[in-house]
């Protein structure tokens, strides 16, 4: 055995088994195993694109064509948003001209096949073939996710780079420092920069990403491949923190966005590391209104709602200072937004609430896309066909945090998947301290199914009482956000129905 | 054909003898790849950095250039700065007519609120 304390190291001849997997043998994932789950996957992507080539663009979905087949037009990129999503529309204009909006949605079904490949290889690492294809029928049957192929949003081209960063570094932790393949790191940092520059939150994602890199990597290196029993609930070791990794995968990661880092500071004069859309963030989430996009034209804001009244009495809101460079503003918007949560906490921790309500509500894109879009194909132009897809996707939303709750508590050897799956939430929930739109909850949604799946995989354990304390605790807060979501989901429904 | 991690070794796990390398040696290429990627980031930083144009260089490359997709960028870029947001409407107005065609495609479709005031 090699120590960390040890001097020149001696080379080490591993001749026990290795187990990278739960404890017990299992049989190996194999393709053969996902081409049902997947062709599902892809039947249901297929049949929401089919309705969707008809239909009309709403909300992001004009501006984002109109700033892709500008790129394609004129070679510039004139948004505030991250680049990547426009990037790929001009793209594709310059391949298929007129057929753009369809020849994406078409491609993002590939993309979305993709990610449930790696969302299936995350969960077989730790449930074996029985997770890995509970996985990827989790995956397929998802409508909320599923939905977003159709649609001209950045998510599945987020998420198709996102998911496989997180899969390079589950495998590295869970292989160890030593036995991993040393690209794993730099290739995580890498998507994960095409990720940042497809969906700018991202940025906040990388530094929590190194400090998880440097825990769940430290300690002796055999004991990764197991875990040990006293530290099942994080990590794996209690040695010395990895730096060198956690290092090389923030530099990845900059090293990726600096050439668009460089750019803006051609275009703005500033340092603006990828994009400038936290400005307009600050200014609808930080500030006495308060708009949702879920629930635009819903009425939902009207008094005696509940989420109004756990808002309560809005203080007198601000106005953006008038400056000429956007990259100004955006600044501008953020300490003007802080300094209103500086002189209104009570309002803001209220209105925190709300924003948590709102990114864990029931509803989810596709359901708002239903009110708010005319001109569905078959088979969703049939209107008991479009009620059953919301019904089923506002269902599945609960019962998916549920069930990911309940795996996230019990699962038995899943060291670096709890730890990363829980920093994945409360990243994702971060950004909600900013505006808790559902569509900001995406980036969670694939750890979720990886828990899931390893739980109804089998792969479980009494859960530790910490454990079930903090499980119960979130499920109980799930529950009671659940409450104030109800009006507006109904009024959802009703507006479909 | 299988995919995801190996499976542990059989019973008779004798054959299997794996050579690892090691943490010694980990260690030292982490170190050469921290130096690789650190010296790639100063290095885009500093060529960002030094590569950033004044205004007055944007606007001799908008009118002086003989590329149409330079004069594009340097525009771009100064709508971006608010170089024009500070000017009278009417200024950008006469600068874009004496642009050549594409130049003025771009700032009437893409910068339309700008041109519109």
């Amino acid at each position: 055995m090699t120590d960390f304390s040890e001097g020149p190291a001696v080379p080490r001849i591993a001749t026990e088994p290795r187990p990278l997997r739960p404890l017990e043998p299992r049989r190996q994932l194999r393709w053969s195993d996902l081409i049902l789950p997947l062709g599902i996957a892809a039947a249901i992507r297929l049949t929401l694109v089919l309705a969707f080539l008809g239909a009309g663009t709403a909300g992001d979905e004009a501006a984002y064509l109109f700033l892709g087949k500008g790129w394609a037009r004129f070679g510039e990129y004139t948004g505030m948003w991250a680049p990547g999503f426009p990037w790929l529309i001009s793209q594709i204009q310059g391949l298929f001209g007129d057929y753009t909006i369809n020849a994406l949605r078409f491609l993002q079904v590939g993309m979305s096949l993709w990610v449930g490949v790696h969302v299936a290889l995350i969960a077989a690492m730790f449930g074996g073939r029985r997770a890995g294809i509970a996985g990827a029928w989790l995956f397929a049957l998802y409508l909320p996710l599923a939905s977003f192929t159709a649609m001209i949003y950045s998510e599945t081209l987020f998420l198709s780079f996102f998911v496989p960063a997180a899969y390079h570094l589950i495998r590295f932790a869970r292989e160890g420092r030593l036995a991993a393949p040393w690209w794993r790191v730099p290739v995580a940092g890498a998507l994960l920069g095409l990720s940042a520059l497809t969906r700018e939150s991202t940025v906040l994602f990388v530094i929590p990403a190194m400090g998880w890199i440097a825990f769940a990597l430290r300690g002796h290196p055999t004991e990764k491949r197991t875990g040990r029993l006293s530290l099942r609930l994080w990590a794996h070791g209690s040695g010395p923190l990895a730096l060198g990794p956690a290092a090389i995968f923030g530099l990845s990661f900059f090293t990726t966005i600096l050439p668009w880092t460089a750019r803006n500071a051609v275009i703005f004069d500033r340092f603006v590391p990828v994009a400038i859309t936290a400005g307009g963030n600050a200014y609808l989430g930080w500030n006495a209104g308060d708009f949702n996009f879920d629930l635009a034209g819903l009425g939902a804001e009207t008094p005696g709602d509940l989420r109004a009244k756990i808002r309560g009495k809005a203080p007198e809101g601000w106005r953006p200072r008038k400056v000429d460079n956007p990259a100004d503003a955006m600044r501008n918007n953020i300490e003007d937004g802080l300094q209103f949560a500086a002189a209104n906490p009570m309002f803001f921790v209220r209105s925190r609430i709300v924003e948590f309500v709102d990114l864990v509500s029931p509803v989810s894109f596709i359901v708002r896309q239903f009110r708010v879009v005319d001109g569905f194909g078959e088979p969703l132009d049939a209107p008991v066909m479009r009620r059953l897809f919301a019904l089923i996707s506002i269902l599945s939303v609960p019962l998916l945090a549920l069930l990911a709750l309940w795996g996230w508590a019990t699962i038995r050897d899943a060291g670096p998947l709890r730890s990363f799956a829980t920093m994945t939430v409360l990243c994702t929930s971060g950004v909600a301290l900013l505006s808790g739109l559902t569509r900001f909850r995406v980036p969670m949604i694939p750890m979720l199914i990886v828990l899931a799946a390893v739980c109804l995989s089998g792969a479980r354990e009494r859960p530790t009482v910490a454990r079930s304390t903090i499980a119960s605790c979130v499920a109980v807060a799930l529950c009671l956000a659940w409450i104030p979501s109800l009006g507006p989901t109904l009024l959802s429904l009703s507006a479909i129905w | 054909m299988s995919i995801g991690p190996p499976e542990p070794p059989s019973a008779d796990g004798a054959a299997e003898v794996v050579q690892e390398p090691t943490l010694e040696s980990v260690k030292r290429r982490e170190r050469w790849l921290i130096f690789s990627l650190g010296a790639i980031v100063a290095t885009l930083a500093l060529v960002g950095w030094l590569s950033i144009p004044s205004e007055a260089t944007l606007l001799e490359q908008a009118s002086g250039s003989e590329s149409t997709k330079a004069r594009i960028e340097a525009m771009n870029a100064l709508v971006h700065r608010g170089y024009w947001a500070k000017r009278p409407p009417v200024e950008l107005r006469v600068y874009v007519s004496q642009q050549p065609e594409e130049v003025r495609q771009f700032m009437h479709q893409m910068h339309y609120r700008l041109m519109s005031r």
